[in-house]
């Protein structure tokens, strides 16, 4: 929005920057132009300069005019010159003096001369002592300003008047400016407002007049139609969703029998061996199943239904405890050690979340612990804050994965993430769903193992809650 | 003790003909033996008329009536308890279904063990009929009389000492753990009850065991809870 009104300012700015450019750049030209002209009338073309000269080089000697030639410039070649006497205004001197010019002239006829052409010559004088020197060029060689004069009170007024004219233009381009401005951003702005929301998926509904209606129209359609592939995608999740629920749904009553049978043949003494173990099998696949069905509609859940989620403030110590002791008071075999540890102070801690979820993404890591490792390990869960991240490990000592392995339980996405078309079936659901919850939870998992030396989980969440009072405390 | 709950009347609802004979013969084999079955919800009613069943495993969805309905129909007439088991496993369904205030539930696909355990369990806690003797290595335990009985010495117990041996002598042989213990003796657990709890346990092993230092019958799970273990002293 910020950015948009800025580019709408810059560029009638812009405009009258380059205007300004434009004008400087022309004077700029002018004066490149003309400088050789300037410089050229400064040295040998200016008439006056040469009447000058042609004075100066004018010399009585025994009462008669004779012309040093080689003091004057060029133009004087073309130019014809009389010196008229003071008083009589007769000729005494002439060179190249047209054939039909008198010998004496009024003083009207000096006066013309003097100011403007006479027959038609541009004419120029010089007062010297003996009289005056007319010097007159070819017809059409120059062009004589008559009334080169300006009044005293106009003069003085000039520095007024740039001014005026300098605020009326700053005025002019100023009005320039926001009139531009007003005009883009009522064609433009819509558009610039439009395309900015639409990643936000808001319905657009852009006037489609003006200008560039037809941007407008463009960009109602798209904003229409990524709504519509919303919806679509949103009907898709939840055909999805509902396909998982219905078809696992219908999968649990069958394997509710099967697994019924299967333990109640287990007990059958009769049995032969080969076929006790083939129950066995029959038995221990139905529970994959099982787990399967359940984790499958758990992942479904959490991905499409987290709103379903049911925060509120849990007390991890109090839930991790519950936790292991359901998983001691039913490890009839003893199997499996387990340790918790946590300090005083972090008993009472809690964060915002779903206890069931929380639990389960916990279960899961014993969960992972215990199938890894039949032959029993130590299990250890940590419980630890940090000032703002509150930590729970859960780390065995048992058979661990190698550091490729790991990579790959890091990195390879699951086949219920992955859009590649060659699924990677061999891992489970469990850490997907671990990390799904603490996604939720806008925590992050940390996965640690060295082959032979254990495997190590970190869950942290932040600690919104007790933020304000870990600062208040320090 | 459980063999008195044998006898029990177990009404079976179930809309799959064939989960209501595996879980009848499942039952069967754990020595139940009054059995009735109804594949419907007006089934399972004239049933409870006629049987006057003393627990029902009802499934959530029947073809005339969802079993929450059932059960509320169920509960206007007799309140014995209710084992609901569930094709869902929506946290809402398990809510509602207790909180309607049926006993327990089970979401299938179960193993059978679990469906005895909670069988089992559920009739117990509703049909125990003398408060029991619990014996212990040093000592009796009479809940009824609230006493202790260690060799020739009648110890009384305070209330909250009764509440945790009580919650320790539900879950006998099984950790339960600090905050479950608090909230048994003093409502909703508060993190201030943890310390008193320690106090009211060293209590508890001063009546209890022969010596309280070291423990045999009321057991520290460092870091947990506590567990009790039952049984005489075999020296």
């Amino acid at each position: 929005m910020n950015e948009n009104r800025r580019l709408l300012k810059r560029f009638p700015l812009t405009l009258i920057v380059s205007g300004i450019a434009l004008i400087l750049l022309n004077l700029a030209l002018f004066i490149f132009f003309m400088s050789p002209y300037m410089e050229d009338y400064q040295r040998h073309d200016d008439p006056l300069a040469v009447a000058h000269q042609m004075s100066d080089a004018l010399q009585k000697q025994n009462g008669i005019y004779r012309l040093d030639e080689t003091k004057i410039e060029d133009l004087s070649q073309t130019a014809w010159a009389m010196l008229l006497q003071n008083g009589s205004a007769k000729v005494v001197w002439s060179r190249n003096l047209p054939d039909d010019f008198p010998q004496v002239y009024t003083l009207a006829q000096v006066s013309t001369m003097s100011t403007t052409y006479f027959r038609d010559y541009p004419t120029f004088t010089v007062n010297n002592s003996d009289g005056v020197l007319v010097v007159g060029y070819p017809k059409n060689s120059f062009f004589k300003l008559v009334d080169n004069y300006w009044p005293m009170r106009f003069i003085k007024s000039i520095p007024t008047l740039a001014l005026v004219v300098l605020i009326a233009n700053a005025l002019l381009l100023t009005l320039f400016y926001l009139r531009t401005y007003r005009v883009m951003n009522r064609s433009v702005g819509p558009l610039l407002e439009g395309i900015s929301s639409l990643p936000k998926q808001q319905p657009l509904s852009i006037k489609e007049k003006g200008l560039l209606g037809d941007l407008a129209c463009s960009l109602n359609q798209a904003s229409e139609l990524l709504a519509e592939q919303k919806e679509l995608l949103n009907r898709r999740d939840v055909t999805r969703m509902n396909w998982i629920t219905g078809v696992s749904h219908d999968i649990r009553t069958p394997l509710s029998i099967i697994l019924g049978y299967a333990d109640e043949l287990k007990r059958d003494d009769q049995m032969p061996e080969e076929s006790r173990k083939k129950m066995l099998l029959i038995r221990m696949e139905s529970l994959r199943i099982k787990n399967l069905v359940n984790d499958l509609n758990l992942v479904s859940k959490l991905e499409y239904d987290s709103h379903l989620l049911h925060i509120e403030p849990v007390f991890p110590a109090k839930f991790l405890r519950g936790l292991i002791a359901e998983y001691l008071n039913d490890d009839f075999e003893n199997h499996y050690d387990f340790e918790f540890f946590t300090e005083e102070k972090d008993l009472s801690v809690s964060i915002q979340g779903d206890a069931n979820l929380l639990g389960r993404a916990v279960r899961n890591l014993i969960q992972n612990s215990i199938n890894h490792n039949p032959q029993g390990c130590r299990i250890t869960v940590k419980l630890r804050t940090e000032p703002e991240w509150l930590r729970i490990t859960v780390a065995d000592n048992g058979r661990g994965v190698s550091s490729e392995k790991l990579l790959q339980l890091k990195h390879t996405p699951h086949y219920m993430d992955s859009t590649d078309k060659q699924m990677n079936l061999r891992h489970g659901l469990g850490l997907m769903i671990v990390n799904k919850i603490v996604e939720l939870h806008h925590g992050q998992v940390d996965i640690q193992s060295e082959k032979g030396h254990g495997f190590k989980t970190t869950l942290s969440f932040p600690l919104f809650e007790i933020k304000p009072q870990s600062k208040s405390s320090i | 003790m459980s063999d008195t709950f044998h006898d029990k009347r177990i009404l079976l609802v179930d809309d799959e003909a064939e989960l209501l004979k595996m879980v009848s013969s499942i039952l069967k084999a754990n020595g139940y033996h009054d059995l009735y079955t109804a594949t419907t919800a007006t089934q399972a009613l004239k049933c409870c008329e006629e049987n006057n069943p003393e627990l029902a495993v009802l499934d959530v969805m029947l073809p005339d009536l969802d079993g929450f309905s059932l059960f509320e129909r169920m509960r206007k007439s007799s309140d014995f308890p209710v084992l609901f088991l569930t094709a869902r496993d929506e946290a809402e369904d398990k809510l509602r279904g207790l909180g309607l205030g049926a006993d327990d539930y089970l979401v299938k696909p179960f193993l059978p063990e679990e469906l005895v355990l909670r069988v089992g369990a559920i009739l117990r806690r509703c049909y125990k009929t003398e408060s029991p003797v619990l014996q212990l290595a040093a000592c009796t335990i009479d809940f009824t009389r609230a006493q202790v009985k260690k060799g020739n010495k009648l110890l009384p117990l305070t209330a909250t000492e009764q509440r945790l041996l009580s919650k320790l002598a539900g879950n006998i042989g099984k950790i339960v753990t600090i905050d479950a213990l608090c909230e048994a003796g003093w409502g909703n657990a508060s993190y201030g009850t943890e310390s008193s709890l320690m106090t009211h346990i060293r209590r508890i092993r001063e009546k209890i065991e022969h010596d309280p230092s070291h423990p045999v019958s009321l057991l520290t799970v460092r870091g947990l809870g506590y567990k009790l273990i039952a049984g005489e002293e075999n020296e």
